[in-house]
């Protein structure tokens, strides 16, 4: 009868497996320590929760929060746009003539044309081209070759010419010679007044076919033509001057991002003061009306919008033109400010919006052609309104939430954790006045909760003085859970979604901000890491 | 291990022109570390908690540990070489993978339970010392085969090698983990990091081994000197270089943005920034955990012998060794011997060896330089050597 022992049979196993040492494939040898160990210091003042570039502060320290953001911007192509433009000459041997021997050097046709541009219901006299192309294709059926000259003597070229020549070889009407010219228009200056000064959009463009003057001439039959094909491409204007015609802009309706209270998810913000203030300038020389139909505060994650009330939504404003200096210009510029006690501005604010709403509408020239034609605008000229934004940092913040998503580098791999499970401790020294609770879960990429994880405690407020600063910071701690499950979701593919809620220390009166305040934190950790955990 | 004394009987020397040998040795010797848990690091897998508090709960103030895993061949040819008549030439190859450890109680619970225990306390985790090499070398000489005296000398090929001395170190943890205090005045070596294989020669440098006996009283008493693998190895200039003599203390990593946590959680580069752990690179002169012995042996009658050894290795955590051994020889064919002894890396050590011929020409040599080690579960130390020799 055999008997067994383990134990006994275990040293001579150790010793078969010594012997057997060499050659055999093994895995890392892995063990679990418990690990206690500060992970981050950070020390906080109101500038690194809120960018620097954003905030003022006054002699006493007192913050105010001071934000800018473009409402709408209306450029330059959108008042005047030059659409491509093709323009057609044809010469042919008029009907009846049959076939006529023509030498060299005859003059085919000549032609006084004027051409007009169709630019809605702008009026131009003046324009000066930033870019463009005007590109002439000849197409010739006669079997002589034909110098082709066209000029224009409403146009001002860069090098001082007005023509542009073009020959095309001899043809037949079998098989037409075609020729191809391009000009470059930049820095070409148009007087689009006609031969005679007073028309608009137009410019004079005079056409001369001339058999090659070096061939044997030509045998021309009825039929027989000659045809150019003139077209304005690309054209951007660097200046315009005109009557830009009595019409209307439509701007919107459409929404702007604003991206000031965007951590936030959750709570109510009651600011004491708020000041907004609409700046608009225009560039343009042209007397405008805008006629602001709505200004909304959207959040789109409440549901809530709120409609500014104050007299810019009630009537229209009348902007001035800009001043044209002869090689720039000088923008018009109007002012509206906004408060609590002229609107609804701090409800507007107070909704935390991240969209902000508007639809407007331009009347150009609405008085009509007052300026007799002078209406003007540069390549860089536009409309633009801006919203400038301050607010004293003194409020009552009920429950206002934060929220961030992290994505930690843990150690290890789905596959094999090294980290295990561990608590987090958390220790602040807290010199604001407001308190601060931590909410922390385990979500999925759609922000689906997948975990709570329970945390202990929260972080008093600073003690305020009867001047209603704070004088004494306080020490807290809080302590979050980190199970086995938990960090396994980590691991395959959690995200840590913290989010802070804050109180400020008094609900009844507003609370300042002062630059001075500071929050001080230290995390550390307690777990269990596994050693070659993530081999 | 102390090898058996010569046995003209068992052994037949004048028998053969030519001795080929192989042999395979591995000695684990440490003062409190159970065999159970080397074993269980090697195997691989989890190893359980208990297991490493069986030999937690061993450990004292100052503990030792050390291995040798090598193995040998060595051919010998025929007498009257270089025109003396006794000496026989001697070519040697060799592979050794030598290992060396002093380390402290706390040392070791911080490696293998973490600092939380340590919560408001300070670990002292030296003096310690660490030495692990691995080297191939061949060499060349001769032995007097009147007395077993030989030379030897040797080219050396550095494997690998890592090289940790811990002056003075601490490590303080505060409540709750709020601070980590570390002093440390410490030295790390280690080879190139680029790879071990047999085609690479992270060092260079040459050994010598030798024995010289001395026999009196009608030779009935031996005494011997000897050191094996006395030399110098130079690692390429691509070894890596860690010396700190500083203080840290450690509150976490200071971040500017609380909520951008993304990569705070044990970067290592982060971490390596933060303690200054970068190493240099620089060529590296370290001497071969040679061995070098006394020995007195004395003839009993013409079939036992006794005697006893002094050694001692160049390894940290290694003190003298003092072996009592004796052999006796059994019918014709056949060796035995048991010895005791104390010290090396570990503590008391007692092991048997036997070497037997088959027929005329073939010898096994087996031996445990710790047969408890081999026998109960909960024993500190162990090794086997074993041994084929060919005479033709």
């Amino acid at each position: 009868m055999f008997r067994r022992s383990s134990a006994k049979l275990r040293p001579l196993l150790l010793a078969g497996v010594t012997v057997a040492w060499v050659g055999c494939a093994k895995e890392p040898a892995r063990w679990d320590i418990d690990v206690l160990a500060p992970l981050v210091t950070s020390s906080m003042t109101i500038g690194d929760l809120v960018p620097d570039s954003l905030l003022t502060a006054d002699a006493d320290g007192a913050i105010s929060l001071l934000y800018k953001s473009t409402l709408f911007a209306v450029d330059m192509d959108t008042v005047l746009t030059a659409p491509d433009t093709t323009f057609v000459y044809g010469a042919g041997l008029d009907l009846g003539l049959g076939t006529v021997n023509l030498p060299a050097g005859f003059v085919f046709d000549v032609q006084n044309n004027l051409t007009r541009f169709d630019v809605d219901d702008l009026q131009l006299r003046t324009l000066v081209l930033r870019e463009g192309t005007l590109l002439v294709r000849m197409t010739n059926e006669l079997t002589s070759g034909i110098l082709g000259t066209f000029s224009f003597p409403g146009a001002s070229f860069p090098n001082g010419s007005t023509e542009l020549t073009a020959f095309a070889t001899a043809g037949s009407p079998a098989q037409a010679s075609t020729t191809v010219v391009q000009r470059d228009l930049a820095g070409v200056t148009f007087d689009l007044r006609g031969p005679n000064y007073d028309d608009v959009n137009t410019l004079a463009t005079n056409i001369s076919l001339v058999l090659d003057p070096s061939g044997d001439g030509a045998t021309v039959s009825e039929g027989d033509s000659v045809l150019a094909l003139l077209t304005y491409s690309g054209l951007v204007p660097q200046y315009a001057r005109g009557y830009f015609g009595n019409r209307v802009i439509h701007v919107g309706p459409d929404t702007t991002s604003l991206d000031l209270f965007s951590n936030i998810v959750a709570g109510t913000l009651d600011v004491d003061q708020v000041d907004l203030r609409l700046k608009v300038e225009n560039g343009l020389g042209v007397d405008i009306q805008v006629a602001l139909d709505h200004l909304s505060a959207i959040n789109t994650r409440t549901g809530n919008t709120v409609d500014l009330s104050h007299t810019i939504v009630q009537g229209p404003m009348n902007l001035n033109r800009a001043v044209d200096l002869g090689n720039g210009f000088l923008p018009s510029l109007y002012h509206a400010a906004m408060d609590q006690d002229n609107s609804n501005v701090d409800h507007f604010l107070e909704n935390m919006p991240d969209k902000l709403g508007y639809s407007v509408e331009l009347r150009l020239n609405p008085l009509g052609n007052v300026s007799n034609g002078h209406d003007f605008l540069y390549y860089d000229s536009r409309l633009r309104a801006e919203l400038e934004l301050e607010v004293p940092l003194r409020l009552i913040a009920s429950s206002l939430t934060l929220e961030k998503i992290l994505t930690p580098d843990l150690p290890g791999s789905a596959n094999g954790h090294a980290l295990i499970s561990g608590k987090l401790n958390v220790f602040a020294t807290n010199g604001f006045p407001f308190s601060a609770d931590l909410q922390l879960a385990i979500v999925d990429d759609q922000g689906t909760v997948l975990a709570q994880l329970p945390v202990n405690g929260s972080i008093a407020t600073g003690l305020l003085g009867g001047d209603g600063l704070v004088h004494t910071a306080t020490d807290s701690r809080l302590t979050a859970d980190l199970s086995e499950a938990h960090a396994h979701l980590l691991y395959t593919g959690g995200k840590l979604r913290l989010r802070a809620v804050f109180n400020t220390a008094d609900q009844a009166q507003h609370v300042q901000i002062h630059d001075h305040y500071r929050l001080d934190l230290q995390v550390t950790a307690g777990g269990q890491y596994m050693v070659n955990g993530n081999e | 291990m102390v090898p058996l004394g010569p046995d003209s009987v068992v052994d037949l020397p004048g028998r053969w022109n030519n001795r080929v040998r192989l042999e395979g040795a591995l000695d684990f010797v440490t003062s409190t570390v159970r065999n159970e848990l080397p074993l269980a690091l090697y195997q691989g897998g989890y190893v359980e908690r208990e297991l490493r508090e069986r030999s937690a709960d061993q450990m004292r103030a100052k503990n030792t540990a050390g291995f040798v895993l090598g193995a040998r061949l060595t051919w010998t040819g025929r007498d009257c070489f270089l025109g003396q008549r006794h000496w026989r030439p001697i070519v040697s190859v060799a592979q050794q993978e030598v290992m060396g450890l002093r380390f402290t109680d706390d040392l070791f619970r911080l490696t293998f339970f973490g600092n939380a225990a340590y919560e408001d306390r300070t670990a002292n985790v030296a003096p310690s010392a660490f030495t692990r090499i691995g080297y191939r070398s061949v060499g060349v000489g001769f032995m007097d085969q009147r007395t077993g005296s030989y030379l030897l000398l040797g080219l050396v090929q550095g494997g690998s090698f890592t090289e940790v001395d811990i002056r003075s170190a601490s490590l303080y943890t505060a409540p709750d983990g709020r601070l980590l205090s570390l002093s440390i005045n410490g030295e790390f070596h280690a080879n190139d990091t680029a790879g071990n294989g047999y085609d690479r020669f992270n060092g260079l440098g040459a050994a010598l081994s030798g024995r010289w006996a001395f026999r009196f009283g009608q030779d009935k008493y031996t005494v011997a000197a000897g050191v094996t693998d006395l030399g110098i190895v130079r690692w390429n200039g691509n070894s890596v270089h860690l010396a700190k003599d500083s203080l840290i203390d450690y509150r976490g990593i200071d971040i500017t943005d609380l909520l951008d946590l993304d990569d705070v959680l044990i970067g290592e580069e982060r971490l390596r920034d933060t303690f200054g752990l970068h190493y240099t690179t620089s060529a590296h002169n370290m001497l071969l955990p040679f061995r070098a012995t006394l020995e007195f042996r004395m003839q009993l009658d013409d079939r036992t012998e006794t005697g006893i050894t002094i050694a001692q290795r160049n390894l940290p955590g290694h003190v003298p060794e003092a072996i009592l051994h004796a052999g006796r020889r059994l019918g014709q064919r056949t060796l035995l011997g048991a010895h005791v002894g104390y010290g090396g890396a570990g503590g008391l050590r007692a092991g048997i060896s036997a070497r037997m011929r088959l027929g005329q020409h073939t010898w096994i040599d087996l031996g445990t330089a710790h047969l408890p080690g081999l026998l109960l579960g909960g024993a500190r130390s162990m090794g086997l050597q074993a041994a084929i020799t060919v005479g033709f």
